[in-house]
């Protein structure tokens, strides 16, 4: 993937660049004008946008290039954690809102399910991976020739899973997707609710679902 | 005077005297000119009047009758006129008061009558077809006196009124000063450090001491939250120690213990954890902050807080089910309240976080919403160890835990962020005994029914079919 970095931390973009490199090509920026003009200018698959640059607020950034039609997935990725920054950011055209400090496998699955999501034109209503199959519209899920009965936080889960199937989905993600909250409650609600939907899914077929410690879930592509 | 001149108070009371009497020299003068030209006008249509009658007389028979005419009118008591005639070559047949020969046309003149002092005059001349000379003239003295006296009057108005305008100049610019320098003197002890000072108010409610009212407010406001600050920062300083302590032992652990990359990596591991100690209590206190600044207010939307209720019981059903306790949900249709989701979220899930870590396997724990006519009422009640009633008050403030050994998970500011979230609902929390073990008992004001905001609406039931 292409990856326009904007970061006026030059640390922070090391870090980043290096955990980035080994599957993308990272193009880094320092400032408001030089992103508005690299956004222009060239084409990228996803934005990673800090918010406090040296010239300007990068919310400033992304209107500028969500008015020049510059469609490209943008995630915001500050140290400005408030409910009232993260409702500005995605309000002012990001598609995610990641807060620092944040870990490194919570970016990485984050700008790939991102990248998912932008290829695809509408989202679908079915999707299949190995012998699972699941309707959206009929909120049916079946693991070969058999239902699987889920409840409805169980089916949700299984939706992310099956959205990025094969790449990893945190627990962050998970919360905000299934539950909508952008904090981390101390009981580990997703490892229980997924737990759960595992076991549905086991009475079908092999576990099809891979822990990834410290990280969070993915479902196997040959599940 | 520089000093009255820089007083705003006093500039304003000046100038609006100095308004006020600029408006009565105006009138006055207006008055005064009025006056005069109104009393002139009639003076000279009287002589004027004279003037003709007399004519009429010389006309019907010629001069021999205007004489008598003139013996005549000067005989008559009430007559003001004094008149003089004379003949073609300017001699005099008939002069009184002095009057002199002059040119046809009006004209002034004094007086002169035997022990009397002269007096001012007024005159018209006529020339008559026999070449005589006829001079009316009155004595104008009475319309002198009037006009003096109206000019002396107007003249100690407007004297009066600069006076009384100047004192009460200074007697408001004084008035405002001595209600305005507490204010003053308060605002500049508290820039000198001393937080506490309030305005004094006074009782009669008037304007100053409204504004004194509202800057005590704003002061007691301003107050709160530099305590809150303050202990904030005492707190940070204090409690962000521990984790910080454990994370540079792991640290250093790694670096002192063995070489071996598994031990290495464990002790990374160790770091990891504990610096994420730290950032989540780092979380905790910005968010207690966040919220204690009433920012969210400005999100707040109608909310039903029964189905918020049942999203969290199910959201942590399976959790405290695996631990081997009971979770009871228990709530009626619809309770909308005004508040922000996110938040009551979170309130939510503290106190069900708290009552899954503090208590043993077997617990039940009791999730209520009711609608009782105080307000929305919540309720989470657990039946495990329960809260001294001694700490009950102690539990919500910031980074208190009654473990003392520190040793379960948390960082002491679960149930202050609950607080702080009631707080910012304008609601109230109890802890209360549960016999045995805690009860949350937590009050936020209701929408109420005949509200018909359209927010409202979408809570009603039948909407939420429609919706989903």
């Amino acid at each position: 993937m292409r990856i326009l970095l904007v970061e006026d931390d030059v640390q922070t973009a090391l870090l980043l660049e290096e955990g980035l490199a080994p599957s993308h090509r990272v193009m880094h920026v320092e400032t408001g004008a030089e992103a508005i003009h690299a956004g222009h200018s060239l084409t990228f698959d996803i934005a990673i946008l800090d918010r406090m640059l040296p010239d300007m607020d990068g919310l400033a950034v992304l209107h500028d290039w969500r008015a020049a039609d510059i469609r490209m997935p943008v995630l915001v990725l500050t140290a400005l954690g408030t409910v009232a920054d993260r409702v500005s950011g995605l309000e002012g055209g990001a598609d995610d809102y990641l807060v620092k400090p944040f870990a490194m496998d919570e970016l990485l699955a984050r700008i790939g399910a991102l990248k998912r999501r932008s290829l695809r034109d509408a989202p679908p209503t079915h999707y299949r991976v190995g012998d699972i199959s699941l309707d959206l519209l009929l909120r049916r899920v079946r693991r070969g020739d058999c239902d699987v009965h889920l409840q409805p936080r169980e089916f949700d889960l299984l939706v992310q899973l099956m959205r990025n199937a094969g790449e990893p989905v945190t627990r962050k993600m998970f919360l905000a997707t299934v539950w909508g909250i952008h904090f981390d409650p101390t009981t580990n609600i997703v490892d229980i609710h997924i737990s759960r939907l595992r076991s549905k899914l086991r009475q079908r077929g092999s576990d099809a679902i891979e822990t990834l410690q410290g990280v969070g879930y993915r479902l196997r592509r040959d599940a | 005077m520089p000093k009255l001149r820089r007083s705003a108070a006093y500039r304003l009371a000046f100038g609006y005297t100095a308004v006020c009497a600029l408006a009565v020299l105006v009138t006055g003068l207006g008055v005064y000119y009025a006056a005069s030209a109104i009393l002139w006008h009639d003076f000279d249509r009287s002589i004027t009047q004279e003037m003709t009658g007399l004519e009429r007389e010389y006309s019907e028979g010629g001069v021999p009758d205007l004489m008598d005419a003139l013996a005549r009118h000067a005989r008559r008591s009430d007559n003001g006129f004094r008149y003089a005639l004379f003949d073609r070559t300017g001699r005099a047949k008939l002069r009184q008061a002095s009057l002199a020969q002059v040119e046809p046309g009006w004209g002034k003149t004094r007086l002169d009558e035997k022990g009397q002092p002269s007096r001012h005059g007024r005159f018209l001349a006529k020339r008559l077809p026999t070449g005589e000379t006829l001079v009316v003239a009155a004595d104008a003295h009475d319309l002198d006196r009037f006009r003096d006296t109206l000019f002396g009057a107007l003249t100690a108005g407007f004297i009066m009124i600069l006076g009384l305008g100047a004192a009460g100049a200074i007697l408001f610019g004084r008035h405002l000063r001595k209600r305005l320098d507490p204010i003053s003197s308060t605002a500049e002890a508290i820039v000198a450090g001393d937080l506490k000072q309030r305005v004094s108010v006074g009782s009669s409610g008037d304007e100053f001491d409204r504004a004194g009212e509202s800057l005590n407010l704003m002061l007691d406001r301003i107050a709160q939250l530099v305590e809150n600050l303050r202990q904030v920062s005492s707190d940070v300083a204090h409690d962000l120690r521990t984790p910080l302590q454990r994370l540079r032992g792991a640290v250093e652990g790694g670096l002192n213990g063995a070489q071996e990359i598994a031990s290495l990596r464990t002790a990374l591991q160790d770091a990891l954890d504990h610096s994420d100690a730290v950032l989540a209590l780092f979380d905790a206190i910005l968010r207690i902050c966040e919220v204690e600044s009433g920012d969210a207010r400005e999100r707040f939307e109608a909310i039903d807080l029964a189905a918020l209720a049942a999203d969290i019981c199910e959201m942590y059903g399976p959790a405290i089910e695996d631990g081997a306790r009971t979770l009871i949900c228990d709530h009626s249709n619809v309770v909308p309240i005004c508040g922000d989701r996110e938040l009551l979220t979170q309130m939510l899930t503290n106190l069900l976080d708290n009552a899954v870590l503090h208590t043993h396997p077997g617990t039940t724990v009791l999730v209520s919403v009711r609608s009782s006519p105080a307000g929305a009422q919540l309720v989470v009640a657990d039946t495990g160890p329960g809260v001294p009633a001694a700490d009950r008050k102690r539990i919500i403030q910031r980074f208190v835990r009654l473990d003392r050994g520190r040793t379960t998970n948390g960082h002491g500011l679960g149930l202050n962020l609950v607080a702080a979230i009631v707080s910012t609902h304008d609601g109230r929390l109890a802890i209360e005994d549960n016999s045995p073990g805690m009860r949350v008992r937590i009050l936020l004001p209701a929408i109420h029914e005949d509200a018909s905001s359209p927010a409202l609406e979408v809570l009603k039931p039948d909407k939420i079919a429609l919706i989903a």
